[in-house]
C-alpha cells in the first residue's frame, strides 16, 4: 500500500495539476472508511431488522446472557469493526507528510515585542 | 423503612455524601492543576496558537481521549442510560453506529482537515472554509452560524451540570446551608421554579469550567479531557462489574427483562383524615406503596417524588408514580423488600390519581428485550427500522460534521498520532457504549419503579451498587463520570466560539493588526463573557431547550460536514457549493422541523418515508452544493495546486 502510493495523474479534470500524495491517500483511504462503514450499517441494521422486530420472546435465544439479535446484529459486527479500525489505522493508513507546523516558529514569534 | 420525615430532613446518608464531596474536591483540584500547568505554557507559545490549538502538538493518547471526552457529553451518562433503563436492549441497535464512529469521525477528514489548516495557518474551522474559498463571507456566515448554534448548545450542558453538582452534593449540610444563604440573597429576583440550590450547584460547576478553560485555553481543555476519559472509563467498568454480580450475572437479567411487561404510568396522592401538623409531613420520594384497588386486588405502586402535606392541610400535591405491571416482578419486589403495609401514620393513606398504560408494549412481554422497545407515548415503538437507519448515519456522520470534532482534527502533530488515535479510541469506545447498555439493562432489574424519572437512573444506580457492597465511598467516582462528560463538553464548545470571536471576527474582520496582547486579553474576555451568557440562559432553560438540543447538534452537522468534506477532496468544488451546500443541507433540515410544527403543532419533525431530518439534510446539503457548484465557475487553478497539488 505505502509503496503504491507515489504521486501521480490520475482522474483529474486539469491535466496539468499533478495532486499530492497526501490528498490521494486521504482520498483512498475515506473511500475504505465509507464503505466499511456501509457495511456496518447493512449488517447491523440488515440482521437487527430481519431478527430484533418480533417480540414473540418465547424463542429469545441468549448468548452469553445477550439476546440473539443483539449478539449476531451488533456485537460481533462492534468486534469486526474494532479489529477492522485497530488493523486499518496501525498498518493500513500511510504516514502522510502534513507540512510545517507554525508552532515551530513560535520562538521567533514570542520574542516579537507588542 | 421510614416514609415520614419532617419537611426539611435529608434525604440519604451523609457518609456517601462526604465521600462524594471528597472525589468532587480532588477533581477539582486537579483540574485547577493542569489549568495551571497549561497557563504557564503559553507564555513560551504563539498565544492564539497555543490557547486555541495547543500549538498543533496533540500526540495519540491526548487525541484520542479529548476526542472521546467532547463526544461524549453529559447526555451520554444521564440521558443515554435512561433511555436503556426505559426502553431495555433495543438500545444496542440505537447506540450501535458507535461502532464506527472512531474511524469515520477521525479517519474521513483527519489527514486533510490537518494538512490544510497547516498549510493557511488557520486555527478555527470558519478560517479553514474562508482560506480554501478565499471568502469572507463564506467565513462570516460559517463564524455565525457556528457560535449561536454552540451557545444553544452550551446551556443545557450547564444545566445538567448543575443538576450533576445539586445532586453530587445535595446532602450535605455545608451545600445546603449555602444555598439557603444565596436563596436569602437572591430573593427578589431568582425567577420563579429555580431552587437556590441549583442555582448552587450551576455557579460551582460554571466558576469550575470557566476559570480552568480561560486560564488554561486549548491545552487545559486537553489534558483535562485526557483526566475526564480515564474517570469515565473506570466509573462505566466499576459499575459494570458491581451490576453484574449482583443480578446474578446477564443471563439472569436478560431473563428476568424478558418476562417484564412495561409498567403504567400516573400520579397518587396522599391524604390525611386530619389536618397535618404545623410542620407538615413529607413522604419521601421511590416509596413503594401496596394498594388494594376496588375490586380488592393488590397494585404495586412506587412514588417517583417526594409528597408534601402541609401543615393545617389534608391532601398532598400529586406526585409521579409508577405501577408495576408483571406478575413475576411484583412478587420478587415484595420478597425482597419484604413490604407489608407502608409505614404510614394512622391518619394518611395513599390514593392513585390515574394509572396509563404504554402505548406500545403493554402487557406484552418481551418488549425489553426485543425491537423497537416499548414507548409510553409513541404506538410505533421507541425505534422503528426508519430510525434505526436514521441512528446509524447520525451518531456516524453527525459525529464526524461537529466542528467540535473537526477542531480536534487540526490539532494533532503527526499522521502517526492519529492513526493511533483512531485505533486507540475504536477500543475505548466499545469500552465504554456497550458496557452501559447492559449496566442499565440489569439496572431495570435492580432498580425498577422509576420509569417517570428516569434521568435520575445514573446515580441512583451508583448509590444502590455500592450500598449493596458497603462501599458508597466508590459512588463519588462513579457520579464523577457524567460530571466529567459535562464538562468536557462544555469547555470545548466555550473556547470554539471563543475562538471565532477573536480570530474569524475580531482579527480578521474589524483588526487584522491587532497585538498580541489586545488577542490574549480579547481571549480571556471572550471565554468569560461566553461562560456568563451560558450561565444565564441556564438559570432559567426555556421550555423546548432538550428539543432545541437536538435540533442545533443535527443542524451544526448537516451545515459543515458536506462543505468541509467538499472541500477537503474535490477539487472542483467552489465558493459558491460551499454556501449552497451549508445553506441547503440547513434549509431542508429546518424545513422539515417548521412543518413538523405546522402539521401536529408540536416540536416533532416531519420525517419523509421514516428518516430523521438529518438525513434529509444531508441529502439537500450534498446535492445542492454539487449543483451550486457545477452551476458556476471552477475555481481558480492556482487554489487547486495549493490545496491539492504537490
Amino acid at each position: 500500500m505505502k509503496e503504491s502510493k507515489k504521486t501521480r495523474r490520475s482522474h483529474q479534470s486539469d491535466p496539468d495539476i499533478r495532486y499530492g500524495r497526501n490528498f490521494l491517500n486521504a482520498r483512498f483511504e475515506a473511500a475504505l472508511i465509507l464503505a466499511a462503514w456501509s457495511v456496518c450499517l447493512v449488517w447491523t441494521v440488515g440482521y437487527s431488522g430481519l431478527g430484533a422486530y418480533d417480540s414473540s420472546h418465547q424463542h429469545l435465544a441468549l448468548i452469553l446472557g445477550i439476546p440473539g439479535w443483539v449478539f449476531w446484529g451488533v456485537v460481533v459486527p462492534w468486534v469486526a469493526a474494532v479489529l477492522f479500525s485497530v488493523w486499518f489505522s496501525l498498518f493500513f493508513m500511510a504516514d502522510d507528510d502534513l507540512g510545517e507546523s507554525d508552532a515551530e516558529t513560535d520562538e521567533e514569534e514570542t520574542s516579537r515585542p507588542d | 423503612m421510614n416514609l415520614i420525615q419532617p419537611v426539611l430532613a435529608i434525604d440519604s446518608g451523609a457518609a456517601g455524601s462526604l465521600a462524594a464531596l471528597a472525589v468532587f474536591l480532588l477533581y477539582t483540584a486537579t483540574v485547577l492543576l493542569l489549568a495551571f500547568f497549561s497557563h504557564r505554557r503559553l507564555a513560551t507559545r504563539r498565544f492564539l496558537n497555543e490557547y486555541f490549538l495547543g500549538s498543533r502538538g496533540l500526540g495519540a493518547i491526548a487525541l484520542a481521549l479529548t476526542f472521546g471526552a467532547t463526544s461524549a457529553s453529559a447526555g451520554s451518562f444521564a440521558g443515554f442510560p435512561s433511555l436503556i433503563y426505559t426502553h431495555g436492549w433495543t438500545l444496542a441497535l440505537w447506540i450501535a453506529s458507535y461502532m464506527i464512529f472512531p474511524l469515520c469521525g477521525m479517519g474521513l477528514l483527519g489527514k486533510r482537515l490537518n494538512r490544510i489548516s497547516r498549510q493557511t495557518g488557520a486555527i478555527t474551522l470558519p478560517e479553514v472554509l474562508r482560506e480554501r474559498f478565499e471568502s469572507r463571507a463564506l467565513g462570516l456566515l460559517s463564524t455565525l452560524l457556528m457560535a449561536f448554534m454552540l451557545t444553544v448548545y452550551l446551556i443545557p450542558q450547564c444545566t445538567l451540570g448543575a443538576l450533576i453538582v445539586r445532586q453530587l452534593l445535595g446532602d450535605i449540610p455545608l451545600y445546603q446551608r449555602a444555598a439557603l444563604g444565596l436563596a436569602s440573597v437572591a430573593e427578589g429576583w431568582l425567577p420563579v421554579g429555580v431552587s437556590a440550590d441549583y442555582l448552587l450547584g450551576l455557579l460551582l460547576f460554571a466558576v469550575l469550567v470557566v476559570v480552568y478553560t480561560t486560564v488554561g485555553g486549548f491545552r487545559a481543555v486537553v489534558w483535562t479531557d485526557v483526566l475526564q476519559g480515564l474517570v469515565m472509563l473506570a466509573g462505566v467498568w466499576l459499575m459494570l462489574i458491581l451490576a453484574l454480580a449482583q443480578t446474578g450475572g446477564l443471563s439472569e437479567a436478560t431473563a428476568k427483562m424478558a418476562a417484564m411487561t412495561p409498567p403504567r404510568l400516573g400520579e397518587v396522592v396522599f391524604e390525611s383524615s386530619v389536618p397535618a401538623p404545623p410542620g407538615g409531613y413529607r413522604i419521601a420520594s421511590d416509596v413503594w406503596l401496596e394498594l388494594a384497588d376496588s375490586s380488592g386486588e393488590s397494585r404495586l405502586v412506587r412514588t417517583n417524588q417526594p409528597a408534601v402535606i402541609l401543615g393545617g392541610r389534608t391532601q398532598s400535591a400529586p406526585v409521579k408514580a409508577v405501577e408495576i405491571t408483571s406478575p413475576s416482578e411484583i412478587e420478587r419486589v415484595l420478597r425482597e423488600r419484604e413490604l407489608a403495609s407502608p409505614d404510614l401514620p394512622g391518619a394518611v393513606t395513599p390514593r392513585i390519581v390515574e394509572m396509563n398504560p404504554y402505548a406500545r408494549g403493554a402487557g406484552q412481554p418481551g418488549v425489553y428485550v426485543t425491537a423497537p422497545g416499548p414507548s409510553a407515548g409513541e404506538e410505533t415503538g421507541f425505534l422503528p427500522l426508519g430510525l434505526a437507519v436514521s441512528f446509524f448515519v447520525f451518531w456516524a456522520l453527525s459525529g464526524t460534521g461537529q466542528p467540535g470534532n473537526m477542531v480536534r482534527l487540526m490539532a494533532f502533530d503527526t499522521t502517526a498520532s492519529l492513526r493511533r488515535a483512531i485505533a486507540g479510541l475504536s477500543i475505548y469506545s466499545a469500552l465504554i457504549y456497550f458496557p452501559l447498555v447492559v449496566i442499565f439493562c440489569c439496572a431495570r432489574v435492580l432498580v425498577p419503579g422509576l420509569d417517570q424519572t428516569p434521568d435520575r437512573i445514573m446515580p441512583v444506580m451508583a448509590f444502590h451498587l455500592t450500598d449493596a457492597v458497603d462501599l458508597r465511598w466508590l459512588a463519588g467516582l462513579i457520579i464523577a463520570a457524567p460530571f466529567a462528560a459535562a464538562m468536557s463538553t462544555v469547555d470545548s464548545f466555550m473556547l470554539m466560539i471563543s475562538s471565532s470571536v477573536v480570530r474569524d471576527v475580531y482579527q480578521q474582520n474589524l483588526n487584522p493588526r491587532a497585538r498580541e496582547r489586545t488577542l490574549r486579553r480579547m481571549s480571556y474576555l471572550c471565554t468569560v463573557a461566553i461562560g456568563f451568557v451560558a450561565v444565564l440562559g441556564a438559570v432559567n432553560p426555556p421550555r423546548f431547550l432538550q428539543y432545541l438540543i437536538v435540533f442545533t447538534g443535527g443542524g451544526l452537522s448537516v451545515s459543515f460536514l458536506t462543505p468541509v468534506a467538499l472541500a477537503l477532496y474535490w477539487p472542483r468544488f467552489n465558493r459558491a457549493g460551499a454556501l449552497a451546500a451549508m445553506v441547503g443541507g440547513l434549509a431542508a433540515y429546518l424545513g422539515l422541523y417548521l412543518a413538523g410544527f405546522a402539521l401536529y403543532q408540536s416540536t416533532i419533525p416531519v420525517r419523509p418515508l421514516g428518516f430523521d431530518p438529518l438525513i434529509w439534510g444531508f441529502v439537500a446539503s450534498l446535492v445542492s452544493g454539487y449543483l451550486g457548484a457545477k452551476a458556476t465557475e471552477a475555481p481558480p487553478r492556482r487554489l487547486v495546486r495549493k490545496f491539492f497539488g504537490q
